[in-house]
């Protein structure tokens, strides 16, 4: 068994999921009438998942929310341009990821023009905070080195490898964030935690076989 | 797979998820929804009604400052000067015209010619008489008897009085 990257959603989902949600179709009727408050609603509901959307992409939580709130603005100021209302979710996912990106890619030319290091050079932050009962089984000498490893990875594998650990999508969805097919983007994932084992053997914490 | 490797597996999962995991922030989206600028239409924000607003504004410029140079309306400024009184009554009674002879009037000015421009001419009037064409050298025919023995051979002196010149040079002060 290939475990191809923590909780993804059952890929077999019905992709139309939304579109049996009258509610959320309803609110993207209020908001392109220009009503804030269904607008905040619709941000409400999908405001978590977009943050780790964010978060995947720059590894600040600041940065993270500044650009959920330019993909906000970008969302409210196109919601026109939404063909199917009830596939707001991924739209306005795919706008969080593309705001991300254009954070990353500014905030790391910035730094590197100054020579400071980026935030993915960096240390991820640690939340030590509210561990659950699994994660104390976690020693922490073993999760400073997987944030390592994973922090190491190539982007091409950590971006797909993130996405997918949130939860929150399903490999299509992550498929239509980073424009790839679904095939690629189940072998990055894949790739990616073979190469987090790899590293990890290597640190003295894998499989002692 | 062991179970090293299941907790391994299950520790990479736990940690990524680590990774992504954002506080709760309840009035966040109340924020950015209070911070929306105001909305208007989609079609406003796209190019295509932009380019089709610009496109007929040149258009309307462009046909009213070409307009007047067009044949058309040539045409139409002809007819308009055609249908004046004046021009009228100058067609409709032509046996009323007067012809009228414009004096030709005749501006005559004197152009200095510039001192610095000195041109060399020929005043024939000051010239000299032609002279006459001088006679021609004949020489007779020559005996070798008549030739000296051993004296030399002297022969005349030409002279020539009073050699006229040709035209002098007349320079225009």
């Amino acid at each position: 068994m290939i475990r191809s990257g923590g909780p993804v959603k059952d890929a077999a989902a019905p992709s139309k999921g939304e579109a049996a949600n009258p509610e959320l179709v309803r609110l993207v009727a209020l908001a392109r009438t220009g009503d804030r408050a269904a607008f905040g609603r619709l941000l409400e509901d999908h405001l978590t998942a977009a943050r780790r959307v964010a978060l995947a992409a720059v590894g600040q939580a600041m940065d993270a929310d500044e650009a959920v709130q330019d993909a906000s603005v970008a969302a409210w100021t196109r919601l026109d341009a939404l063909q199917d209302p009830a596939a707001f979710r991924g739209w306005f996912m795919r706008i969080v990821w593309r705001k991300a990106l254009d954070r990353r890619r500014s905030l790391r030319s910035w730094l590197d023009r100054f020579g400071v290091s980026s935030p993915e050079d960096r240390p991820m932050e640690f939340s030590a905070a509210d561990p659950s009962p699994d994660a104390l089984l976690i020693s922490r000498e073993l999760e400073v080195a997987i944030r390592q490893v994973v922090k190491a990875l190539p982007r091409k594998l950590r971006d797909p490898f993130l996405l997918a650990a949130s939860g929150d999508h399903r490999y299509e969805d992550i498929a239509a964030m980073l424009s790839v097919p679904i095939g690629t983007v189940k072998w990055r994932i894949s790739e990616a935690r073979r190469m987090i084992r790899m590293k990890l053997e290597r640190l003295g914490h894998g499989d002692p076989r | 797979m062991n179970a090293t490797g299941d907790r391994l597996d299950d520790a990479i999962d736990q940690v990524a998820q680590r990774l992504i995991r954002v506080a709760e922030d309840d009035t966040l989206a109340a924020r950015i929804a209070n911070a929306l600028p105001d909305r208007s239409p989609w079609l406003l924000h796209s190019w295509i009604p932009r380019l089709a607003i610009t496109a007929m504004l040149a258009a309307g410029l462009s046909y009213v400052v070409l307009r007047p140079f067009s044949d058309r309306s040539t045409d139409v400024l002809r007819s308009a000067v055609l249908s004046s009184p004046a021009v009228e009554l100058a067609t409709a009674a032509p046996e009323h015209r007067t012809i009228v002879e414009v004096p030709l009037i005749v501006h005559r000015t004197t152009v200095e010619r510039s001192s610095n421009v000195r041109r060399t001419t020929e005043d024939f009037d000051r010239s000299l008489a032609a002279i006459a064409a001088p006679l021609p050298l004949a020489l007779g025919a020559v005996e070798p008897s008549d030739l000296p023995g051993q004296s030399p051979l002297i022969v005349a002196p030409l002279a020539i009085a009073d050699l006229p010149l040709t035209a002098e040079n007349n320079v225009p002060r």
